[in-house]
C-alpha cells in the first residue's frame, strides 16, 4: 500500500474524489455500495478508483467498496456526526496529561519545560472537548436509540449499553478533576495567566458536562421505565387476548367488577338524542313553514306513487236520483210578515206552511227569519211566553 | 358565565368519542387545551346534564353515574376492544400515541403474517375480506377518536393520545392469583 507524502497530495486526492467519497460517506450505514454505482461517479476511469484504493482511502471487496475505518473515522470525528462514545480517548488524554506532568516536573532543561507545558494545556483541552463531545454524543445516541431502535429488546440492550458508557465519562470527569486539584505541586510551579485560563476553561467544561450527565441519566431511566411500561402493557394485552380466546377472561380476571363501576358513554349503544320539532318554530318562524312544504312534498310524492286506482262506475251509480226536500221560503215570508200587523212569532207559529211542520221546526223559522232579517224588524224589549218559550216581541217597521 | 365551545365538546364527547391532546385536527386540540384550563367548570357544567367527564393521559371522556349498559353488554363491547387492540399490537408492537400507519402497511403485513391472518378474519364475523375487515377497524377506531386521518393523499392515520384508554384499560384488570402459570410464553 502506498503512503500520502504531503498534506498536499492528500487533500488532493480527497477533493478530486469528492463525489465519490460523499456518496459513499452517505451511504456507510448501508454496506453495499455498489462497484458499478462507483464507475459512474468517477466518470467511467477506474484507475482513479484503483488509486484511491492503492493509498487505503477505500477498500475493495469484489462488487461492493467501502470507505476504509480511518477515513471514515476521520470524517465521522470532523463532522461530529459519530455514534461511537470513545471513553478511552478521554482516558489516554488523562493518562498522557499525567505522564507529561511527571516529565515537567523532573526536567532541568527550561526550553524543554516550556514544551511540556504546552503539551500539558494541549492535553487539558483535548480532556475538555472529548468529554463534552461525548456527552453530546451519548445525548444524541441514547434519543436515537429510543425513538428509532423498533425491536424492544435491543433497544433496552442499547440503552443499557449506553447507561454504562454514561458511567465511563463520569468516572473520567472524575479523573480530571482529581488531576487537577492533586498536582498541586505542579500547578503551583508552571501556572501562569495562559494555564490558569486553561484550567479555569477546562474545569467549566467539566463541569457542564457531569451536569448534562446527571441530565441524560435521568432520560435514560425515563426510556427505560417507558420501554418496560410498554412492554409490560404488551404482555398483559397478549395475557387478556389468551383468556378472552379461552373464554376464562371472567373468572380470571377481576373484569367484571371493574366493568361494574365504570359507565363510559362508548359503551353505550348508539346514543342518539331523538329530540322532537318545536311547534313555536313551525309556526312563527318561515324556515318552520319551508320545512313543512318540504314534508308535505315529500309525503306527496310518496301518497302519489302509492295511489290504487278505484273500481270503474257502474251504470247503475250514474243513474240519475232525485231527492225531495221542501223548504220554506224565508224571504216569502218575511215580505208577508211585512204586510201583516202580528208580531213575528204569532205569525211564525200561524203561517200557512206548504207541508206539515212540528213546533220545534217552527222555533227554528222563527230564529233564522229573525236573526236573517234583523235590519229589517222593529225588535221590542218586551217579551212574552208561548209553549214554554219565551220570546220577544218583533215587528216589522 | 357559558364555557367556550361547550357544544362542539358535547357533540363528541356524547358520543362516545374521545378529546386528545395531540389531535391532528387543531380544533379537538384547541378543545383539549381548554378543558384542560378549566377542567373543575367543564366537570360541573356537563354534570348537570348527565354526564361526567373524565380525564386521562392526555384525553378526555364522557361517563356516567347511573347504569345504562348492563354488564353482559358492556363485557361483550370491552372484549370487541380487545381483539382489536391484540390485533394492532400484533401488527406493530410499537402502535401507541402518535403512531403513523395506513391500511395499505396493515394489508401488506397481512399478507405474509400467518399469526395476524389468523386473527383478521376473526374480528367482524360480517366481513369476510381482509380490505373490508380493515377499513371496518380503521372507521371503527376513528369514530371513537382513537387514530386520526392525518395525511388525506397519502391516507395515513395517526394514532392519539386517547389510545391510552384502551391500554391502561386493560392494564387496570388485576388476574387472579394462580393462573398466571398456565399461560404459555
Amino acid at each position: 500500500m502506498n503512503n500520502f507524502r504531503s498534506i498536499d497530495e492528500l487533500i488532493q486526492a480527497l477533493s478530486r474524489e469528492k463525489m465519490l467519497l460523499k456518496e459513499m460517506f452517505a451511504k456507510r450505514k448501508v454496506l453495499s455500495f455498489r462497484y458499478d454505482v462507483a464507475e459512474h461517479l468517477v466518470d467511467y476511469k477506474l484507475d482513479r478508483i484503483q488509486y484511491l484504493v492503492d493509498f487505503g482511502v477505500i477498500r475493495d471487496n469484489g462488487n461492493f467498496l467501502e470507505l476504509e475505518d480511518v477515513y471514515l473515522k476521520f470524517f465521522e470525528e470532523v463532522l461530529e456526526v459519530n455514534e461511537e462514545i470513545n471513553v478511552e480517548s478521554v482516558k489516554a488524554n488523562i493518562d498522557h496529561l499525567n505522564e507529561t506532568i511527571e516529565y515537567y516536573l523532573q526536567e532541568n532543561d527550561e526550553g524543554q519545560k516550556y514544551g511540556y507545558l504546552r503539551e500539558v494545556r494541549r492535553s487539558l483541552k483535548n480532556v475538555a472537548l472529548n468529554t463534552k463531545r461525548n456527552v453530546i454524543d451519548l445525548k444524541r445516541n441514547v434519543d436515537n436509540t429510543y425513538k428509532n431502535e423498533p425491536n424492544y429488546k435491543i433497544k433496552k440492550a442499547k440503552l443499557k449499553h449506553l447507561d454504562e458508557k454514561r458511567d465511563g465519562i463520569k468516572l473520567q470527569i472524575r479523573e480530571a478533576e482529581r488531576v487537577l486539584d492533586e498536582q498541586t505541586t505542579f500547578f503551583a510551579m508552571a501556572m501562569d495567566s495562559d494555564l490558569r485560563i486553561v484550567v479555569d476553561d477546562v474545569r467549566a467544561d467539566l463541569n457542564e458536562s457531569s451536569h448534562n450527565l446527571i441530565e441524560i441519566e435521568k432520560q435514560i431511566i425515563d426510556y427505560l421505565n417507558l420501554i418496560n411500561y410498554q412492554s409490560q402493557i404488551l404482555k398483559k394485552i397478549r395475557l387478556i387476548k389468551y383468556f378472552r380466546d379461552q373464554q376464562v377472561l371472567e373468572t380470571n380476571t377481576d373484569i367484571k367488577n371493574r366493568l361494574q363501576n365504570m359507565n363510559p358513554v362508548w359503551m353505550e349503544p348508539n346514543s342518539g338524542y331523538r329530540i322532537k320539532v318545536s311547534l313555536n318554530f313551525l309556526r312563527n318562524v318561515d324556515e318552520g313553514l319551508s320545512v313543512l312544504h318540504e314534508v308535505r312534498e315529500r309525503k306527496n310524492i310518496r301518497n302519489v306513487r302509492k295511489r290504487k286506482l278505484a273500481a270503474p262506475l257502474t251504470f247503475e251509480d250514474l243513474a240519475v236520483e232525485n231527492a225531495l226536500q221542501q223548504m220554506v221560503d224565508q224571504t216569502e215570508m218575511k215580505n208577508s210578515f211585512a204586510a201583516s200587523s202580528f208580531d213575528l212569532f204569532h205569525f211564525v207559529m200561524n203561517y200557512k206552511y206548504p207541508y206539515e211542520m212540528d213546533l220545534e221546526g217552527k222555533l227554528v223559522l222563527f230564529c233564522q227569519v229573525a236573526s236573517q232579517f234583523y235590519d229589517e224588524f222593529n225588535i221590542t224589549n218586551r217579551y212574552e211566553e208561548a209553549f214554554g218559550y219565551e220570546y220577544p216581541l218583533i215587528y216589522p217597521r | 358565565m357559558m364555557l367556550k365551545s361547550s357544544k362542539e365538546i358535547f357533540e363528541i364527547l356524547s358520543k362516545g368519542g374521545f378529546i386528545s391532546s395531540n389531535s391532528v385536527m387543531a380544533a379537538n386540540r384547541a378543545y383539549f387545551d381548554l378543558i384542560e384550563d378549566d377542567f373543575e367548570a367543564y366537570l360541573e357544567y356537563y354534570e348537570g346534564v348527565g354526564f361526567v367527564l373524565e380525564s386521562g393521559n392526555g384525553y378526555y371522556y364522557f361517563s356516567r353515574t347511573e347504569v345504562k349498559v348492563n354488564i353482559v353488554d358492556k363485557l361483550i363491547r370491552f372484549c370487541d376492544w380487545i381483539d382489536r387492540l391484540d390485533f394492532l399490537k400484533t401488527f406493530n408492537a410499537a402502535f401507541d400515541s402518535g403512531f403513523v400507519f395506513s391500511k395499505a402497511k396493515i394489508l401488506e403485513r397481512l399478507s405474509c403474517d400467518m399469526e395476524l391472518k389468523d386473527k383478521v378474519l376473526k374480528l367482524y364475523a360480517d366481513k369476510k375480506t381482509h380490505t373490508d375487515v380493515v377499513d371496518k377497524l380503521v372507521e371503527d377506531f376513528v369514530k371513537i377518536g382513537f387514530v386520526e386521518l392525518e395525511n388525506e393523499m397519502e391516507n395515513t392515520y395517526k394514532v392519539t393520545a386517547a389510545f391510552h384508554y384502551l391500554e391502561e384499560m386493560v392494564n387496570c384488570l388485576n388476574v387472579e392469583e394462580g393462573v398466571l402459570s398456565e399461560i404459555p410464553e
